[in-house]
Order: C-alpha cells, then structure tokens, then sequence
C-alpha cells in the first residue's frame, strides 16, 4: 500500500507556496520601482528641458532687446542727429533739415523694418513721421517719454494696445539732446514703434523640440492681474486682452508675477495641468513662462506602466508555473520513491512467505529444471540451494518417470491436485509426499513454468493410523455407553410414566380439595346463617317468657331462663371462633415487613379498652421487626396478650414482658406473664381447638384462641410453643423465618 | 290498611315475631307489612296484582330487608327496588345475620341505605330495632 503524502510533503507544499508568494511580492514591488523611478526619471527631464527652453526663450528677448536698443542708440548721442533736430525744429520749413532727419530715421526703419519712427518736440507734439501718425500720440505716450528724459536714456516701453487702432505694439523712447556750452539742452524725443507680432511673438512661439502642447507665456503684473503678453497657442487674439486675477495662484502665471521661480506644477488658463518653468526677463517686469501638459510628459509613462503591469504578470505566471513544475516533481518522486518501496516490501513479503512455508516449494522451468527452492526443498532432499538449482526436478523423487508424467499433466490442465509421490533424501530415507503445482505466468499470459509444493505425510499417515485405532476404540465404548444408557433410558421411561400418574393424580386431588375448600366455604357460611337463627329465637323467647310470664316464674325457673339465654350466648361465640378458626385455613397471606413494637402497642390499646379495670404492664424489651401478614400477626399477639390478660385475672396488675430475638434463619418472639399459667403434664392439649385447661367457669373462653395462633404462625412456616409451671406464670414463643 | 309505615322482608317467623315484638315494646306501633320471602316481596311492588298497585297503597317510609331469602335472594330483591325509578328512593336497611364484608360491600353497592347485623343477644336484637324504628321513621326525612 502507498502511503499517502507525509505531513512533510504538506510543509514542503507550503513552502513552496510562500516562495511563490514571496517572489511576486519582489516582483510586483521591483515594477513599482521601475515605474517610480521612471516617472521621477521623467519629469526630472522634463523639468530640464522646461528649464532651458525658458533660458532660451529669455536669452533671445534679451538679444532682440539689446538689439533695439543698439539700433536706437545710433540716433542716441547723435550730434550731428540732434543738431539736424535742432534745426528743424527751428525751421520746419527747411526742406534740407527735414530730410536730414528724414535719412537717419528712414535708415533706421529699414534696417529692422520698424512699425514707425515719430519724432516729438519739447511739448510731445508730432513734428515728424514716417508714416501717418496720430498727433495726440505723444500726449499719451507721455509717461515714458518723460521717464527717458529724466533718466536721459533710451527707454523701451512695455507692449500696450492702441485704442484707436486697435494694435499692439511697443516704444523704444530715445530721448534727443543738445550739448552747447557743456550744457545740455533737451530737445525731443525719437519714438520708434515695434510691432511685436515681428520677430519677437514669433520668437517666444517657436518651441525648439517637436510638442503637443509645449509654449511660451510672456506675462506681468497689472495691478491686481496678470497680464498675457504675448500671442497664445490655444487661444486667438490674446495679446493684452486676456487677464487673469491673482487670487487664482494655481495658474503658473500668477505663480510667475508673485515671485516664483524655477519649476512648477499648476492648471494653466485652459485648465489643464500643466508643468512650468519660470524664469523674470531682465530690465523688465515681464515673465517667461515655458509649459507643457502634464498628459503629453507622462504620455509615455502610461505606456510603459501597463508594459511593467504586463510584465509583472507573466514573470508571476512563470514563477508559478516554475514551482507548480517543482511540486509536481517532487510529489511525483515522493510516489515514484515510495512505490519502489512498496515493491520491494512486497518481495520480501513474498519471499519471507515462501521461505516460512513447511511444505517444500519449487520454481521449474518449462525443461524442467528447478530455478528457485525454499529451505524447506533444502532440508528434504538433503542437498544446498545451489546444487538444487538448474538440475532436473524429477531427480529427487523415487520414481522420476512418474514425476516427469505429473509435470506434463500440468502443463495439460493448468494445475494438480495431492498427487501422491515420494521424494529421496540423499540420505536414503524416503519422504511420502502429496504433490501440488500450477503454472506460473507473466504479465502477458506467458507460461513461465510451474510452481510446485510438495506436502510432506509422514505425520499426516502416522496422525491418520493413530486416529483410527483411537476411533475403532472410541467406537466400541460408544457402544458399550448407548447400551448402558439404553438401560438409563428405559427406567427413565417408566420414571417418567410413574411420574406422570402421580402427577395426575395430584392434578385429581387439587381440584378435590379445590371443591372441597369451596363447599366449606359454603358450609361455614351457613353455619354462620343458619345455626345462629335457631340461637337467635331460643334466646329471643327466653327474653319475652322473662318479660312477660316473670309473675307466673319461681326464681328457679327465671334463674334456668337466665341460663338459657347465657348458654346462647356462649353457643354464639363459639360458632364465630370456629368459623375464624377454618377461615383461617383459607386467608390469603399478604406479607410485609412489621414492626413488632408498633402492633404489640396497637393491640395493647384495644385490650386496655376492652378491660378498663385491668392494670396492664406491657413491658416490650428489644424486639426485631418481622415478616408476615399484619393482620394475622397482630391476631396472634392479640390472643396471646389476651390470654395473658385472662389468667392474670387474680393479680392485681398484669406483668407481661414481650421481646425478641434472632436465633439461627428465624426471629423468636415471646410473650411472658405472671398469671397461673399451667400444667405442662397437658402441654399436648395446649394447642388443640376447643381444649381447655382451664374451668371455664374460672376462666371463660372457647378453647380456640391458642389453636389459632398456631394455624397463624404454621402458614407462615414458623413455630410455637410454651413453658409454664402452675401458678408461676407461663411464656408462649412463636419463630417466624428470617429474611434479610 | 291506607298507609304502610314499614315493609319486613323476611323468611324467618321467629325474627318477624322478634322484630314485632320490640316494636310493641317500644310503642312506636308502626303499620308494618310482612312479605316472607324475595318472590312475594318483588310482586307486591312491581306486579300489577300486586298491594301497592291494587290497593293503591302510598309507598312505605322503610323497607327491612333479609338477605338470605328462600326463591330470590335480598341481593335480588335489593336490586329491583334500587334500580326501580318508583322505588329507588326508599330507603333500605339491609338486616341479616352475615357480617361477611362480601355482602357488606354488595349491598352498598346496589344502594342500601344502611347494613345492620342481627345480635343473637335478644335484648341487643330489641334496641336495634327500636333504634332503626325510630331514626328510619321519626327522624329521617324522605325524598317522598
């Protein structure tokens, strides 16, 4: 039988589990590392390049800035300008002043193909233009022109929207001014007018690497907004239109103009979240915001999260299967092992059968020759193992032909069955043996050979002789015991038949004395109707004749009258004790254990009753509870304390001691008084119905107490009996059996 | 005779005589009827023919009843009358000379109304029947 999996194999199974488990662990915490680290890898690019681009963004504003200003400061600290300005202004008219300034202007227009170039006197009016202009222009414009003046140097305004004409653009202020004497003299301003949307808008659009959504804020501050400068993506016609309230500080602008620097993360005016870099541009209050939406930084990162969750999976499922294969490895090398096991159990197992078997068995070889013997072959043919083997079987028997003929008739029906044969040890001494074999096959059905055993019967043919001389003699003791016990048999029979009359005759006699119980019956029951009626009337008459006629009476004849009547009487009382006497044959008994001392007090009491004259001294001393009828029993003790009472009659108390004892298998009860008691001489009579020993007209009675008591006592299979002496009292005993 | 104090059922003419006797001695006088045996006392009561039926005679205040009646038996004639929705509520005094509890506990089963023992003392058998007399007749009330 193969065990089934060791509880070890079960830890082993847990273990490998836990493996399981525990390198998912690694896996799953190793992706969200990768994933972490990509992320973080990520952005810190992200925030690089974010970075730059704003530097960039800000080194090209301040490039085109400078080159604004390098390009004013040829018409700046111009003399020959200023003088020329000079002189316009103090001769409009001249054709030669004005197209003086005029080249300067023009050329510097060109160069850059500026919006406009004014040029304003002392008082910001319009003097001169190079294309049509306002007048008004520079009363408007008047706050930066004063600050270039005082600060005397060139200004450049902040991008502001023309209301009349709706554009945006920005000034570079030069203020112009005339050294005479060492002492300078203003004299106007040059004004050239940028439109942004040239260069520098397109300048801060362009972002350097291929973006979804990557751009270039250029904002400030405006009292209580934020101000977007420049020309946006996502939304048309934005330049200076577009404000945003500071309050809403998770607009990266916002975050610009209250200081921030470096990068940011916030929700752009689209409200996308986006990723910023900040950075101030110099000499200005304006601010470079460079942003791209978060979603197109992480765009990547999705991907490569659900690559990692993939990849997590399958190194799961293939650590799974890896120890799913173990596991079944090894339960399979558990079984492997274990069967192995079990197969050489079950060689041994057959081997050690072999090798217990008494009878001798052999393996033989379709050529007959012996391949395999237990020891019991080696002892019986005398000769080892190794000789035995690979010889011929039928060698070893007295009659090799026979042999031979058996082995073909196993090979013919397959099996044999007690072929007597005999076997030859090399000592000589012959074996009796009975001869089994059958053919032995492989797993395909194959004859391999035969399988014999040889059962020795030397003991069996010895046991078989004993037994039959033990069976002629037990043989002929049978027959001696059935005749003996056919003699039993037959006195049994006439017992028997004996027996069954006898029985027969009982059964008559029941049913006899059945009849004759039932007809007493009847009889005492007359009796007790019949011989009280005539009583009745005797006494009945004597009473009405003593009524009546007592005039006509002598006082002999009222005295006989008298004598009648107590005659009756005593005729009376001595039917009813003879009546309670031959009932008392028929009563049934219904027994109980009784305490004595409480009958004998119960009975004491009646007799106090009925003689209230009496001194009666009842001493009850020990006395052992009975068994018996209680009314029975209390009618014994009734009549012997009676008695007592009677013949105590000339004492002036009656003493009368009462106990018990065990003696033996039976309780003794007695009844002692010291009344007269009586002559053992007559003890015989004592116990006879109607005997007295007594006068009755000493003492009166009927002569049946006594008789009853002892009925009473012999239908409970006790004794009574008596010891007096005349006149010195008498003791009354009576046994009941004991019972435990 | 118009009214019938008492019914003697009894065989023997010793005890009637007995019986009559105390009733004069006592001088009660009650008007007593005197059926001596069980035939005669069922016919009387329940026969057509009979003195209560013919005579037209109000049922008696008592019925002395004997158990061992010669024909049919007290026993017998008890159970007539108890079980008699016109006599049933007469009382009876069962009189007799057994003190079998047998007969006892019989007759109070078919519904005596009391179980008296005859004493062979004669003066006890007087006093009994003046006693039964006089409770049955002067101090019991009937249901009629």
């Amino acid at each position: 039988m193969i065990n089934p999996l060791p509880k070890k194999a079960n830890v082993a199974l847990f273990i490998a589990l836990a493996i399981f488990i525990t390198a998912s662990a690694c896996i799953i915490i190793l992706g969200c590392y990768v994933y972490q680290n990509k992320k973080k890898d990520i952005s810190h690019a992200a925030k690089q390049q974010l970075t730059t681009i704003a530097e960039l963004k800000v080194w090209e504003i301040n490039n085109w800035r400078n080159e604004r200003i390098s390009d004013a400061n040829v018409i700046f600290k111009n003399d020959a300008f200023a003088s020329d300005v000079l002189d316009y202004f103090h001769n409009p008219s001249s054709l030669q002043a004005k197209k003086n300034v005029l080249s300067l202007l023009s050329a510097t227009q060109k160069s850059y193909n500026y919006k406009n170039i004014l040029l304003l006197d002392k008082n910001n009016n319009l003097q001169l233009a190079l294309n049509d202009h306002e007048k008004y222009f520079g009363k408007i414009h008047s706050n930066v022109i004063n600050e270039a003046v005082v600060k005397n140097d060139i200004v450049i305004s902040d991008i502001h929207l023309d209301n009349k004409t709706g554009c945006i653009h920005l000034s570079i202020v030069i203020p112009i001014v005339i050294v005479q004497k060492s002492v300078s003299k203003h004299l106007g301003t040059v004004m050239i007018m940028i439109d942004p949307h040239m260069r520098l808008f397109p300048a801060i659009k362009l972002w350097p690497v291929p973006s979804e959504t990557g751009e270039s804020l250029l904002v400030h501050r405006d009292g209580d907004n934020v101000v977007y400068l420049n020309a946006l993506r996502h939304i048309k016609n934005a330049p200076l239109t577009m404000k945003r309230p500071l309050t809403k500080s998770s607009l990266p602008a916002v975050m610009a103009v209250l200081g921030a620097k470096g990068t940011v993360y916030g929700t752009d005016y689209r409200k996308k979240t986006v990723f910023a870099a900040i950075k101030a541009v110099p000499d200005s209050n304006w601010f470079l915001i460079a942003k791209v939406d978060t979603d197109e930084i992480y765009a990547t990162l999705t991907t490569r999260f659900w690559v990692t969750v993939f990849f997590i999976i399958l190194n799961i499922l293939i650590l799974g299967v890896i120890v799913a294969y173990i596991w079944r490895y090894q339960q399979a090398k558990y079984y492997r092992e274990q069967y192995e096991l079990e197969d050489k159990r079950a060689f041994l197992y057959a081997r050690s059968l072999i090798e217990a078997s008494l009878d001798p068995l052999v393996t033989i070889s379709p050529e007959g020759k012996i391949m395999d013997v237990n020891e019991s072959t080696e002892s019986i043919t005398g000769r080892s193992r190794k000789e035995l083997i690979g010889s011929n079987f039928s060698n070893y028997f007295t009659e090799p032909e026979k042999a031979d003929e058996v082995y073909k008739l196993v090979f013919e029906k397959g099996a044999v069955r007690d072929y007597p044969l005999s076997l030859r040890n090399v000592s000589g001494k012959v074996t009796e043996v009975l001869y089994n074999a059958s053919l032995y096959k492989n797993e395909v059905g194959e004859v391999q050979g035969v399988f014999a055993a040889a059962r020795d019967i030397t003991e069996l043919r010895r046991i078989e002789k004993e037994l039959k001389t033990a069976h002629d003699e037990l043989e002929l003791r049978v027959k001696e015991r059935t005749k003996e016990l056919q003699i039993a048999n037959e006195a049994l029979q006439s017992e028997i038949t004996e027996r069954k009359e006898v029985e027969k005759l009982i059964e008559h006699r029941t049913k006899l004395l059945e009849m004759t119980n039932k007809e007493l019956e009847s009889f005492s029951y007359s009796v007790s109707h019949d011989l009280r009626a005539p009583l009745r009337a005797i006494d009945g008459y004597s009473r009405m004749i003593l009524r009546d006629q007592k005039d006509q009476l002598n006082d002999d004849a009222a005295r006989k009258f008298d004598l009648i009547r107590s005659n009756t009487q005593m005729m009376g009382k001595l039917i009813d004790d003879l009546l309670s006497f031959s009932r008392l044959g028929r009563l049934e008994i219904n027994m109980s254990k009784l305490d004595m001392e409480g009958l004998l007090n119960d009975v004491r009491m009646e007799l106090q009753v009925i003689n209230p004259d009496r001194r009666i001294d009842l001493n009850i001393k020990v006395i052992p509870p009975g068994f018996g009828d209680r009314t029975l029993i209390k009618q014994v003790y009734s009549n012997l304390l009676s008695n007592a009472v009677k013949y105590t009659k000339n004492k002036d108390e009656a003493n009368i001691e009462t106990g018990g004892y065990k003696e033996g298998n039976e309780n003794i009860y007695y009844i002692k008084d010291n009344g007269v008691g009586f002559d053992m001489e007559y003890y015989d009579k004592l116990f006879g119905v109607f005997q007295r020993l007594h006068n009755a007209d000493d003492y009166e009675g009927t002569g049946v107490g006594l008789a009853i008591v002892q009925r009473i006592i012999h239908r409970h299979g006790g004794r009574v009996w008596a010891e007096s002496k005349v006149e010195e009292g008498a003791t009354f005993y009576f046994s009941l059996p004991a019972k435990d | 005779m118009d009214n019938v104090d008492i019914v003697i059922v009894e065989d023997n003419h010793h005890d009637v005589e007995m019986i009559v006797d105390a009733f004069h001695e006592s001088g009660i006088k009650p008007n007593a009827l005197i059926f001596s045996d069980g035939v005669e006392a069922a016919k009387n009561f329940f026969d057509p023919a009979g003195k209560f039926f013919s005579e037209k005679l109000k049922l008696p205040r008592l019925i002395l009843l004997d158990l061992k009646l010669p024909k049919i038996n007290g026993m017998e004639v008890l159970k007539l009358l108890k079980s008699d929705e016109r006599t049933k509520y007469i009382p009876v005094v069962v009189f007799t000379s057994s003190n079998e509890a047998r007969d006892r506990l019989e007759s109070y089963k078919l519904g005596a109304n009391s179980y008296l023992v005859k004493p062979l003392d004669a003066d006890q058998f007087a006093d009994r029947i003046k006693q039964i007399t006089n409770y049955w007749l002067n101090l019991n009330v009937n249901a009629y």
